[in-house]
Order: structure tokens, then C-alpha cells, then sequence
């Protein structure tokens, strides 16, 4: 009897289940809102920025009209495009540098055990998790060309009144000086766990060998950091590349333009010139950009960890 | 020995100095909040301390500038949020490390890839729509786009605390009578808890301070967050009044230094929980 | 009732692995029924397809004449004991052991009174309100057997219950479980790795080979009667001496440069008579070596000492034999899941055309290495196999 049943009733089982533990209802109840609302509030708005950056806006008659690639010639032959390109990825590319940099020092050094070196560690989590409003502020006061506790420094050590957001040849620096501030300490974070997760033996064996610090550092530490290394890079790359708000804060993009960023400018030319059609197509090119940068992330780390049975 | 004693005093002094620089900002904005007007022009700065000017300084900020009223919405916003983008992204993530399904990585590397969207590339649109859906100067019309925006980094770090469970734990409930979604309930949440509040802490940390898409869909100080309530106040390049804006700043990072005190812990695991795994 | 029935079942995963290959078995109401084989044979998922953790590819499992292929574990009435014991870490050993019965909807005083019932049977009074982080691995074990239990379930399933426990603590729990499972008379199917388990705990033992069933049996059959080669060398300890013997001319066996006369009579003997001038592999267990004395008829094998083992009760003597060993797929696959050296030894052996055998003499017999012994073979418990087929001659 089972045996005559059971060849139309395998096709059917197969067609309703994965797996007798995983029903297709249930997979639909846990990841359904989550797609859904990704659907509704990121990728519908993707896709009407797409459409938009192939539009233009009137604002008199309140109309969208089609103008092809407009957007992008207008975009790719405007000079002041380029040179805001040329910021972003200054920006970006100087200020991981540094703080990959400095963080990953910062990690060596406070691998040494030291009274009072927890408190400061701590200390330093608090730039990052700080409201970049409230960064370009104390940065502004600090670096005030009249009255700014930076300058006066400055001034008493026998250097020049410097204009580190008024100059526009220097405001750049500044922006970067101000981001390395503000997230070198992420990298320190990342690096600084890999660090302690690192096996001691292999430190001690090499101290044993009679390497020196500098050798041991140089030829065991850091090449077992290199993966934490190149993912905080990378993470934070991508992360400088769209910055906005420090600009917002700071700098306001200026002096003409000196610091604007990518996503600075779409934010204008969207929100306060209502260029809205030219301001999509700078965020598509951001995007582009974006997607890149994470496709090397998801190579240099694993979304999932492999499963271990 | 000496030569040790000399290297353990250098650290010492580079320890004060990685203290200094963190905190340089913090203590200006700090002592600057404490003075009056005329007072913050003075070279070389100085420190007063008059507890009327301070008392006057942060009264007008909390009640003639209605601060009270932007953390109160702060509070809202931010908590509604992080608890909305848990309820959706928890079990998603649950279901990225435990079912089997087509694309199922592909699928979840899209959801974490939106982590690093420009928001300026949806900005307008969700704008746009929110004030289609009436929204605008609403604390909802916050807390949808709010969502969206969180969910990313709550799937991302819960699924690196689901794949840290043993699938036959999930196996065991199983045949102890559970379904999938009621083993979800019953047994995984109890133990991803220190996960949950991982994000919920990241969710929080990036609520509070977002302001970019909060700036246009808030018109009114009514429900205007700090960071959006106080941008007028903090983004102007020379305020007027600058022991005003210090005070807003002041008051806008204690409540962040007090949880970050609380919380340093998991924020940390936080940030690691991409990378060491 | 507590049948479970597997008829032609397999499983491939959808890598393409195929796990379990047209499994038919029946596993009796009450029996202690052990699933035994090397790493990756299917064993696991074998269980875990009665358990509805794994989907059925193929065929059909029932449990209690109940087809089960489309049920979810919670709806097929067994329990399972897992590896890592898999205890839920956030609940005390009263609410680990409670769980199952919860969420079958028993009443509050219901799951505390059968709680109560178990851990005494188990010995768990005083840990009930622990958590597992602060047991030892014994008590882990017996909380996870006690989840099972308490549930009165129509089949145990058990994966390796013993292996992360140590050597002595096995040996109790080895018997701890048999008597509770004696007592319940719940039909229970066990995976183990351990051949000493297998043929221990077993009312019957399937042996498994790369997802597919080589032979089921009561553990003596499955000793006295392996049906392949397979069987005959991963079953026993030390295992089965296997070496190749050509049939020659007048009931005699040249093994080597050696000639054995076999006995008149009995299986063996007529297994071979149909063998005349063929190659065979002869397999003898080291118990059915002995010294070779004056006074006995048994034929004798020349061999060289290489190394002696006292065990106390007795001595294992290595001995090197002039004799092709045998080299198959199914005896390196057993080497293989020795360890490596295993397999180092016989593909030295196989290069050298000379096999080691091992005999059981009783301990402070007089023997060195290095010396050459005259073994006495008690062929009428030897057993004949194909080497071709691997398969025992004369099995039908
Ligand atoms: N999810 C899976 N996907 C693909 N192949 C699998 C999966 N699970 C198991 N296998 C393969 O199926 C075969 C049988 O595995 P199984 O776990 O049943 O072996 P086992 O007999 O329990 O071994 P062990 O004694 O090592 O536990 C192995 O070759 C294994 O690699
Ligand atoms: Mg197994």
C-alpha cells in the first residue's frame, strides 16, 4: 500500500518543504518585514533617485521632465564636480591613512600593561559616538583664528596666525585632522581587539628566539593584524567617501568649496537649490562608488562565518 | 633598571597625551559654556567660574531654547526606533544564520551593503514621500526612515551572535516540541541578549545623532531632536552667542558620555563583532 | 509501539554528497538497536532523518507504522540525546529536563512532579537548580539523558551520548544507560563510533560503510560471522588477522611459502572446497592464535616476533608472516579510520608481501621480539572471504 502511494506523493513533499524543520511559512514570517521594509524605505527610494537623475524639476510648475543623461554631461563637464571628486577621495584616502595609522600604533601601544590605561582607552570611544554637530563646534571653537585656544598656542611658540578653516588651501587639512580625531579610535578599537585575541605563545616563542620589539612587531604582530587592519581601512573608506555631516558642522563645504564633499554637494544642490534631478545623479555616482567599496569589504570579511558542524 | 624606568615614565607621558588630545575639545567646550558673552573673546582664554553666569548660561538653553523639549523627543525617537528595527531585524537575522534557502548569502550581504548607502542618495525621496504620507513634523515620520536605517547593522551584528549558537541547540528545542519561529521566542532570544543590546546600543548611538534627513521633515521645535532642534544653534560659523552653543553642546555629549560609561563594554564588542569571528 | 521502519531510504544533500544510500531496516518495539561505522559513514544522518531534522531523499521512515517523512520532529513522539549534549545554557537542570514536557502542554505541577521522578532516577537532586555551565561533563550527560527520558517518548535517538565523556566515566555511563534503557523498554537507536559500545549495548548492531548497511545483527553473529571484509576488520580489538591463502590440491591452504592443512570438516572447510586453486583472504581472530605445542593437531604458521604487548591478563603478540596481506578498498578504509599510521602499516606490509597477525597468548608466555615462533591456528573458527567482492564465502 505505502509503496504504491509513495511515488506521486514525493513530488508533492518535495515542491512544500525544504526541510521538515524549515517551513517556507516561516522563513516568509522572520524575514518578511525586514525585506519589506528595506523594499518601502531604501530600495523604492534607490530606484526613485534613479529615475530622478535622469530628470529635471521645475520648481514653478512643480513638474518632472525627461532629459536623458543630462544630469551626467552636466555633471561629468562641470569643473567643480572634479575638484569636489578630487576632495572626497583626498579626504577619504589621507584621512584612513592616518587613522589606520595612528589607530593601529595606538593598539601597540596599549598592549603594554599600564595604571590607568583602561580609563583612557575608554576615554577615547567617546569622539566617535559625539554628534557631528557638536564636533564641528568645539573644533571651531577651538581653532578660532581670534580667540581659539589652538591658535594662542601657536602664537606663544612663535608660529604664524594660522587660518585652519578660513584658508582655503588649509581647511582641507584641517577637515582631515578633525576626522582623524574623531575616528582614529574606531580603528584603535578594531585592531586593538584583534590584538588581544592574538595567541600570547607566539610572542613568547619569538621572544625567546631573541627577537627584538621592533622585529617582533614587525614580522609577527602586525602581518596576524593585517585582516583587522584592512577591514577597518576599508570600512572606514567607505564611511569617509559619503561623509556629510562633519562637513554640515564644520565647514559648511567652504571657503569656496575648499571642503565639499560629494555627499555635501547632492545635499545643496537637493535640499537647498532643488536641482533635484542633478543632485540624484551625484548620488548615483556616489553609489557606484559605495558598491565597490563594499564588495571589497564583503571579500575582505565573511558575512557569515562558515558553518561548523 | 633605569633604562626600564625611563621607558614606563615615557609611556606615561604618552598615556597623559592621547588622554589630552581626546579630551582637548570636550574641556574648551566645556569652559567656554561656563563664561560670559564678552568673556569668550579674551586672549588668552582663561577660566571662570561664576556659578550665576553658568546657572544663566544653561537656564536659557534648557527653557528659553527649549532643550528639554528636544531630548524628550530624543528619548522618543530614539527608543521607538531601536526597539522597531529589533523586532524586524532580529529574526531576520535569525534566519539568515539558520535556514537554508537560494542566495541566502547574496541576500544577506545586500541587506548589510545598505550599512554603507550614502543617505543623501534616499534623503530626497524619503523626504518626498513622508511628506506624502502627511508625516512631516511628526515623531513617525522620524522613526520610519530611522528604522531603515538601523536595520542594516542590527542584522549585521545579530547574525555573528546566531552563528556563535550551536545549531543543535536549535536541533534539541526541536525535538523537544518547538517550532522554528517558537524556538526563536523561547530559547535563541534569552541567549543572544548580550547581542541584542549590542545593537540596540548602535542603533541608539546613530538615532541620536542623525540629523540629515531628520533637518528637512522637522520644521517645527516641537519635535525636533537634539541634533536637529540645536543645528541652527551649532552650525552657524561664528554663533553669535558661543557660551550658549557650548552649553547645547555640552548638554548634547553628556548624555552620551554617561551611556557610553555604561555601555563602553558592548560597544566595543560592538565594533569588533565584524571582524574578530 | 515503538517500531521504526526505514524502507529504501536515502539522503542526498543538496552538495551532492550522498550521506545514506537505500537503507531498509526494521528496528523492533523495545530493542536497543546500535548504528556503528567510521567518521562520515551516515550514521548521523541516518538518526537525524528518523528524528525529522533531515529531510527523507528517498523512501519512507515510519515510526510505529506511522509514515514520518513530512512530520516535524515535534510531532514524531521520540527524543534525542545530542554529541554536545546541546542543554539550553540560560535554563537551570529542572527547566532543561522540563522543556520537552512544557511545551507538550503539561500542567505546571505535572512537569515538577515527573522533574522530581527522573532526578532521582538520574541523581540529579541536588543539581536541579544549577545551570549547565556549572556541571561536570558526567552531569551534563545525565541532565541530557534525563530531557529524554522524562518525555516517555515511542523512540530514543542518541548520537555518540559517551564520546566527550572520559574512559572510565563511559564505562559507567555505558551501563547506566543500558539499565535504564532495560527498564524503560523504549525502543532506542544508537550512533556510536566505539565498537566496544556497539557490541556492548546492542541488542542487534548495523554496521555502516559510506551510507550504506553492510550487515545487521545480534553482536555475537556480527563477531563470529562477519559477512564482508569490511565487517570483519573494523569489528574486534585487536581486529580480525586477515593474510591471502591460495586452496591448493588435498585440503590443503598455501599461505605464503607455507602449507596449511585445513580441517576435515566444518564450515570453513566446505566454504573453501568450492575454492580449489583460487586466492582467498583468510581472516582468523587473534583468540584462535595460540603457541604452537607438541602435543596438538593444529596446522602451524611460521612467523617473527616483532612486538609483545602485556596487557596483564594477557599478552598480544605482533607477529610478521610470510603472506600477501590484504589490501582492499574495505581494509584501507578501516586503517583510514584508525589513524594514519594504520594505513602506514599496510601499505608497508602490502610493499613488503608480508603481513602482521596478532595473537592473544596468556600472559608470561616466554616470548621476545625478534625471535621466530610457531603459531598454532584453530582454523575451524577462521573464516574464508572473496577478495574480489570482499564478501564471506559460503554467507549465500
Ligand atoms: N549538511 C551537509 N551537507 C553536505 N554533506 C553533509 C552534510 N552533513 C553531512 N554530510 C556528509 O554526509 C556524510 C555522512 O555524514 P554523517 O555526519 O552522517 O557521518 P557520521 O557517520 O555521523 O560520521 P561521524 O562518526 O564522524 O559523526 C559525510 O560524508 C558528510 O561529509
Ligand atoms: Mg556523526
Amino acid at each position: 500500500m505505502t509503496s504504491a502511494t509513495a511515488a506521486p506523493r514525493r513530488g508533492a513533499r518535495e515542491k512544500r518543504l525544504a526541510s521538515p524543520t524549515q517551513r517556507r511559512g516561516e522563513a516568509f514570517f522572520l524575514l518578511g518585514p525586514c525585506v519589506l521594509y528595506l523594499v518601502v524605505f531604501s530600495i523604492y527610494p534607490l530606484v526613485v533617485s534613479l529615475i530622478r537623475s535622469f530628470q529635471d524639476y521645475d520648481t514653478r510648475k512643480n513638474s518632472w521632465r525627461w532629459i536623458g543623461t543630462d544630469n551626467y554631461s552636466q555633471l561629468f563637464s562641470s569643473s567643480d564636480f572634479w575638484s569636489i571628486v578630487e576632495h572626497t577621495l583626498v579626504f577619504s584616502v589621507a584621512g584612513v591613512f592616518i587613522q589606520v595609522t595612528l589607530g593601529t600604533a595606538l593598539a601597540l601601544f596599549f598592549n603594554q600593561r599600564l595604571r590607568g590605561s583602561a580609563i583612557v582607552r575608554g576615554l577615547l570611544i567617546l569622539p566617535m559616538l559625539i554628534t557631528p554637530v557638536v564636533v564641528g563646534l568645539m573644533w571651531r571653537a577651538l581653532l578660532n583664528p581670534e580667540w581659539g585656544l589652538v591658535n594662542w598656542v601657536f602664537i606663544k611658540l612663535g608660529f604664524h596666525n594660522i587660518g585652519w578653516l578660513s584658508d582655503p588651501g588649509t581647511a582641507l587639512r584641517t577637515l582631515i585632522m578633525v576626522d582623524v580625531w574623531q575616528w582614529t579610535p574606531f580603528v584603535f578599537v578594531i585592531v586593538y581587539a584583534r590584538l588581544q585575541a592574538l595567541p600570547q605563545d607566539v610572542f613568547e616563542a619569538s621572544a625567546v628566539d631573541g627577537a627584538n620589539w621592533w622585529r617582533r612587531t614587525r614580522y609577527i604582530t602586525l602581518p596576524l593584524l593585517l585582516p583587522a587592519i584592512l577591514f577597518a581601512a576599508v570600512f572606514r573608506g567607505i564611511d569617509a567617501f559619503r561623509t556629510f555631516d562633519l562637513v554640515f558642522g564644520l565647514t559648511n563645504g567652504g571657503p569656496v568649496q575648499a571642503t565639499s564633499t560629494l555627499s555635501y554637494e547632492a545635499f545643496q544642490n537637493g535640499f537647498k537649490y532643488q536641482h533635484y534631478g542633478y543632485a540624484s545623479a551625484i548620488s548615483y555616482v556616489m553609489l557606484i562608488v559605495a558598491a565597490i567599496g563594499v564588495t571589497v569589504l564583503f571579500k575582505v570579511v565573511n558575512v557569515r562565518r562558515e558553518d561548523v558542524s | 633598571m633605569t633604562l626600564r624606568f625611563a621607558g614606563r615614565t615615557i609611556s606615561y607621558v604618552v598615556l597623559l597625551l592621547i588622554a589630552a588630545v581626546a579630551l582637548a575639545p570636550f574641556l574648551v567646550l566645556l569652559i567656554i559654556s561656563f563664561k560670559a558673552r564678552i568673556d569668550v573673546l579674551e586672549v588668552p582664554p582663561t577660566l571662570h567660574f561664576d556659578w550665576s553666569t553658568i546657572s544663566e548660561n544653561y537656564r536659557i538653553v534648557m527653557h528659553d531654547d527649549g532643550f528639554i523639549t528636544y531630548i524628550k523627543n530624543s528619548l522618543i525617537v530614539t527608543f521607538a526606533s531601536t526597539a522597531l528595527a529589533l523586532a524586524i531585524g532580529v529574526p531576520a537575522a535569525y534566519a539568515f544564520s539558520r535556514l537554508e534557502f537560494r542566495g541566502r548569502d547574496n541576500w544577506a550581504s545586500t541587506i548589510l551593503s545598505f550599512r554603507f548607502m550614502p543617505p543623501v542618495a534616499v534623503a530626497i525621496p524619503i523626504f518626498l514621500m513622508i511628506q506624502y504620507i502627511g508625516l512631516t513634523d511628526s515623531y513617525l515620520g522620524l522613526i520610519l526612515p530611522y528604522i531603515a536605517f538601523s536595520l542594516p547593522l542590527v542584522v549585521w551584528i545579530m547574525i555573528g551572535f546566531f552563528d556563535e549558537i550551536p545549531r543543535e541547540i536549535d536541533d534539541a528545542a526541536m525535538v523537544d516540541g518547538c517550532t522554528r519561529v517558537g524556538l526563536l521566542f523561547r530559547v535563541m532570544l534569552p541567549l543572544v541578549r548580550p547581542g541584542i543590546l549590542v545593537s540596540a546600543i548602535f542603533g541608539q548611538i546613530f538615532i541620536w545623532n542623525e540629523f540629515l534627513v531628520g533637518l528637512y521633515i522637522i520644521n517645527s521645535q516641537d519635535r525636533g531632536t537634539i541634533p536637529i532642534g540645536a543645528s541652527s544653534l551649532l552650525t552657524t560659523e561664528s554663533p553669535v552667542d558661543w557660551n550658549i552653543a557650548a552649553a547645547v553642546g555640552i548638554l548634547t555629549v553628556i548624555p552620551m558620555l554617561i551611556f557610553s560609561l555604561l555601555v563602553q563594554r558592548w560597544i566595543v564588542r560592538g565594533i569588533t563583532a565584524g571582524t574578530v569571528r | 509501539m515503538g517500531t521504526v521502519t526505514f524502507d529504501g531510504v536515502g539522503k542526498v544533500f543538496p552538495d551532492g554528497t550522498h550521506a545514506v544510500t537505500d537503507l531498509g531496516l526494521e528496528v523492533a518495539d523495545g530493542e536497543f538497536l546500535v548504528l556503528v561505522g567510521p567518521s562520515g559513514c551516515g550514521k548521523t544522518t541516518a538518526l537525524r532523518m528518523v528524528a525529522g531534522l533531515e529531510t527523507i531523499t528517498r523512501g519512507e521512515i515510519r515510526i510505529a507504522d506511522k509514515v514520518v517523512n513530512d512530520l516535524e520532529p515535534r510531532r514524531r513522539d521520540i527524543a534525542m540525546v545530542f554529541q554536545n549534549y546541546a542543554l539550553y545554557p540560560h535554563m537551570t537542570v529542572a527547566q532543561n529536563i522540563g522543556f520537552g514536557l512544557k511545551m507538550h502542554g503539561f500542567t505546571k505541577s505535572e512537569v515538577e512532579r515527573r522533574v522530581n521522578e527522573i532526578a532521582a532516577v538520574l541523581d540529579l537532586g541536588d543539581l536541579l537548580a544549577r545551570k549547565p555551565r556549572a556541571l561536570s561533563g558526567g552531569q551534563r550527560q545525565r541532565v541530557a539523558m534525563g530531557r529524554a527520558i522524562v518525555r516517555n517518548p515511542a523512540v530514543f535517538l542518541m548520537d555518540e551520548p559517551l564520546s566527550n565523556l572520559d574512559a572510565k566515566l563511559r564505562v559507567q555511563m555505558r551501563a547506566e544507560i543500558s539499565r535504564i534503557q532495560r527498564e524503560l523498554r523504549t525502543t532506542t537507536i544508537y550512533v556510536t563510533h566505539d565498537q566496544i559500545e556497539a557490541m556492548t549495548m546492542g541488542d542487534r548492531v548495523v554496521v555502516m560503510r559510506k551510507g550504506r548497511l553492510q550487515q545487521v545483527d545480534v553482536p555475537q553473529v556480527l563477531y563470529d560471522h562477519p559477512a564482508n571484509l569490511f565487517v570483519a576488520s573494523f569489528i574486534g580489538s585487536p581486529s580480525m588477522n586477515l593474510f591471502q591463502g591460495e586452496v591448493a590440491a588435498g585440503g590443503m591452504l598455501q599461505v605464503g611459502t607455507q602449507r596449511l592443512a585445513l580441517p576435515r570438516d566444518g564450515v570453513f572447510a566446505r566454504e573453501l572446497a568450492t575454492q580449489a586453486g583460487r586466492l582467498v583472504a583468510v581472516g582468523v581472530r587473534p583468540e584462535w592464535i595460540v603457541p604452537a605445542s607438541s602435543g596438538d593437531d593444529r596446522p602451524r604458521l611460521r612467523g617473527t616476533v616483532v612486538m609483545t604487548e602485556a596487557l596483564g591478563f594477557e599478552v598480544l603478540v605482533h607477529v610478521e608472516i610470510d603472506a600477501a596481506p590484504v589490501v582492499t578498498s574495505e581494509t584501507i578504509e578501516v586503517a583510514l579510520d584508525v589513524d594514519a599510521a594504520a594505513l602506514a602499516d599496510l601499505e608497508a606490509e602490502r610493499s613488503k608481501q608480508r603481513t602482521m597477525i596478532v595473537a592473544r597468548f596468556p600472559a608470561g608466555s616466554p616470548v621476545r621480539a625478534g625471535e621466530t615462533i610457531e603459531l598454532g591456528l584453530d582454523l575451524s573458527h577462521a573464516q574464508a572471504f572473496d577478495l574480489e567482492s570482499g564478501l564471506a564465502l559460503g554467507a549465500g
